[in-house]
């Protein structure tokens, strides 16, 4: 809240008001203006939106700290005897290690799957956007169509079809669904018409480049903030993926990290073999480290291509 | 052990039924010997099994040991109610489903209803006596049988022995209706402090209407019959709708944080529940270990006890299994054979289903949380008693769900439990009707 000092300049400073007071100007102004009466409104809604999708991310963060009987007794909001360290190591060891070869799965399918969609997307988009041809319309309009099919209801399609090619319970059951992205097609076609200038080709095929070398040289370093946001988006939708997993994989040591936390959660507390509760809790707050880690470096990248296509 | 009904198993039933009562046809294959031994001599068999369970693959290594000619593979799925049920029935629609699947006896008549069990009446038959006879019946729907029973839940009363006799409660209450008067002397001794919890799973309510001989479904003439509103079940949500107009009871969530902090500070002081809640108690409130005992649940007649239950699962074999009665004598050995049984006891948490491992050595150790007490003692005394009549209906998704919203209305005070009742009744039918099912009443 810092004190702006635009609407200070045209208020007349307030003849009872100490010169200490008219410093502190927008609190006094609050409620003269109008303008400052909807700021504070849209801070407000601000704050309560803030707190309602922190609070959550607070609870993690604080409950995996906790011992497993500190979790049920004391703060649930605070934290209690510190034991971050310890749940992390009885994490990392818990039903033989089992945890690392979770995060490596996920790994590998995330940034596998996010990376081969990217690739697709840009190409497809672009290819869409840059090349007149027949049926170029109906193409996209299906891919458009392909975006409003919500991804868990083709699972059990999907499970029948791998199961034809004897594809289920491998890697590539999760890997090749998620190379696809039509939103990835969409976005990068978006793009592409806004920023890549038809002038930039032509310049390129004047000069004698093939039209791949002025793909990969040009169009998509142009295309390059797109490109960040569909990898971004494929990674997170692949490492947050459920469904599609549980219902290809059959084996706990393919399993992804979300899949083997849900196990584990199911578990609970019953039979001594079962992770305690307060490692499961500290299971799903380390499995969300890589994407704030994601999220924090690409985001530069990230929220120049948001906003893409969004005026087209 | 906790095994819950399937959240996405709807969806897939949606997709996957063939909306029939018995949509099975019998499996062709004839007994092989006793079901014990397993051994056809027909050459090694290999047979997959789905479950999530810890402790199971364990079981299957010991058969594996002792059996070269019927190898089993475990392989670990998503819990059922988190998307496991549903795999498992796709899998069946593919066509390459395992032979044996771990499957609640709660969702055993959803997969019948979508064809996805095998018909293993007669291999098993010659096993059904070393089973809890109620047990049997819940792996059994039309006269066919599907499947081999593991685990049961008995419901028994955990209590805080300490503060029972604080507010002067010598003996804990054997009948309901001592149950009721002592939940009044305890709201009077200090009105912040409740004898017990009236939550919100549907389920746990199951259990106590499945005591009250208070039936939800039925089958008779290939039809589904729904009684979740009838005279049994009006009687039941009439005692409980009595405690909580009289705001005898607190209402917190089940197996909510707010429960055990109530538990735990002394405000709750006891809770009616199953067999598997009674290590969950321990692990979730351990600053208040040693002060607690389990006492057999309240009865309606304490001439004639009749117990209820909450759990258990068993083992399916699936539709499509080429070698059913090898995969039929693999369940027997895994829910019977000692060996096996002290393993899931010890490490998956089970109750066994079996007769025989009731006398567990497994089962008879002291628990320091429940004061040193033999507390599985209470659980098989009980287990002769329990109602054999309890069958679950195709529909459990859809009911559990509407029963538990209904329950925690009525724990705000938003709605009767009679009304709830009611209109949970009109819901399931309809969503049989919708999935294509014939039901009458």
């Amino acid at each position: 809240m810092s004190p702006n000092p635009a609407p200070q300049l045209d208020r007349p400073a307030r003849q009872t008001a100490p010169a200490s007071a008219a410093r502190r100007a927008p609190v006094d102004a609050r409620p003269r203006a109008r303008f400052d009466t909807s700021r504070w409104v849209v801070l407000g809604v601000l704050v309560i939106a803030s707190v309602y999708f922190l609070a959550p991310v607070w609870w993690l963060l604080v409950s995996a700290t906790k011992t497993s009987s500190d979790l049920f007794s004391g703060e649930a909001f605070w934290f209690g005897h510190f034991a971050f360290f310890a749940n992390v190591r009885t994490l990392f060891t818990e039903q033989g290690g089992i945890y690392s070869t979770w995060l490596l799965n996920s790994a590998l399918y995330a940034v596998g799957g996010a990376t081969v969609s990217t690739l697709i997307s840009a190409m497809a988009g672009y290819a869409l956007s840059k090349y007149p041809f027949r049926g170029r319309e109906l193409t996209f309009n299906v891919v458009l169509a392909a975006v409003l099919v919500p991804q868990p209801l083709l699972a059990v399609p999907l499970y029948l079809m791998f199961s034809q090619v004897h594809l289920v319970n491998t890697y590539w059951a999760v890997l090749l669904p998620s190379m696809v992205s039509p939103f990835g097609v969409y976005l990068a076609r978006i793009y592409a018409g806004a920023s890549v200038p038809d002038e930039l080709l032509e310049a390129g095929r004047i000069d004698g480049a093939g039209e791949l070398r002025i793909f990969f040289t040009i169009s998509m370093r142009v295309m390059a903030p797109a490109l960040v946001t569909i990898f971004l988006f494929q990674f997170v939708a692949i490492w947050t993926n459920y469904l599609l997993p549980v219902l290809m994989l059959a084996n706990d040591r393919l399993q992804p990290v979300t899949e083997g936390i849900v196990g584990w959660q199911a578990q609970r507390a019953i039979g001594p073999s079962a992770v305690p509760y307060n490692i499961v809790i500290t299971a799903a707050m380390v499995s969300a480290i890589p994407l704030v880690v994601l999220f924090l470096s690409l985001q530069r990248y990230w929220r120049s291509g948001l906003t893409a296509g969004s005026v087209k | 052990m906790k095994v819950r009904t399937a959240s996405l198993a709807a969806a897939a039933m949606a997709l996957v039924a063939t909306a029939a009562l018995t949509g099975c046809s019998s499996s062709g294959s004839t007994a092989s010997g006793s079901p014990g031994d397993g051994s056809t001599g027909s050459g090694p068999v290999t047979l997959d099994f789905w479950g999530w369970a810890p402790g199971y693959a364990q079981s299957v290594a010991l058969w594996n040991k002792s059996h070269p000619d019927i190898q089993v593979t475990f392989d670990t799925t998503a819990p059922g109610s988190k998307g496991g049920y549903t795999k498992m029935l796709t899998a069946v629609k593919a066509g390459n489903a395992p032979c044996l699947a771990q499957v609640g006896y709660e969702t055993l008549p959803s997969f019948a209803a979508a064809g996805a069990l095998q018909d293993v009446t007669s291999s098993a038959a010659s096993a059904k006596s070393r089973f809890a006879a109620w047990t049997w019946n819940q792996v059994s729907i039309g006269g066919a049988t599907y499947g081999i029973p593991v685990d049961t839940a008995p419901m028994a009363l955990m209590y805080r022995k300490d503060l029972f006799a604080k507010y002067g409660i010598t003996t804990p209450p054997a009948t309901w209706d001592a149950y009721a008067a002592d939940a009044a002397k305890v709201h009077a001794a200090d009105p912040s402090v409740y004898l017990g919890d009236f939550g919100n799973d549907a389920y746990n309510y199951a259990g106590l209407a499945w005591q009250a001989g208070a039936p939800w479904f039925g089958t008779a003439n290939q039809q589904w019959q729904v009684s979740l509103n009838n005279a049994g079940n009006q009687k039941v949500a009439a005692y409980w709708q009595g405690l909580l107009d009289k705001k005898l009871l607190k209402t917190d969530p089940s197996y909510d944080p707010s429960l055990y902090k109530d538990m735990a500070n002394g405000k709750i002081l006891s809770d009616v529940n199953a067999v598997w809640d009674a290590p969950i108690i321990a692990s979730s409130v351990a600053s208040t270990s040693g002060k607690w005992a389990v006492a057999p649940m309240p009865v309606w007649d304490a001439a004639d006890p009749v117990y209820g239950n909450d759990g258990g699962s068993a083992t399916a074999v699936l539709k499509g299994c080429a070698h059913a009665a090898q995969a039929t004598a693999f369940a027997v050995w895994m829910s019977t054979d000692a060996d096996s049984v002290s393993n899931l006891i010890k490490v998956t948490g089970i109750y066994p289903a079996a007769t025989s491992g009731l006398t567990n050595p497994a089962l008879s150790a002291p628990d320091s949380f429940y004061g040193g007490q033999k507390i599985y003692d209470v659980f098989n005394a009980e287990t002769p008693h329990i109602n054999t009549s309890w069958q679950w209906g195709p529909t459990m998704t859809q009911t559990s769900t509407d029963l538990g919203d209904g329950l925690g209305q009525a724990g705000t005070g938003g709605a009767t439990l009679p009304s709830v009742l009611g209109t949970v009744q009109t819901k399931t039918v309809a969503e049989m009707k919708q999935q294509g099912l014939t039901v009458s009443g």
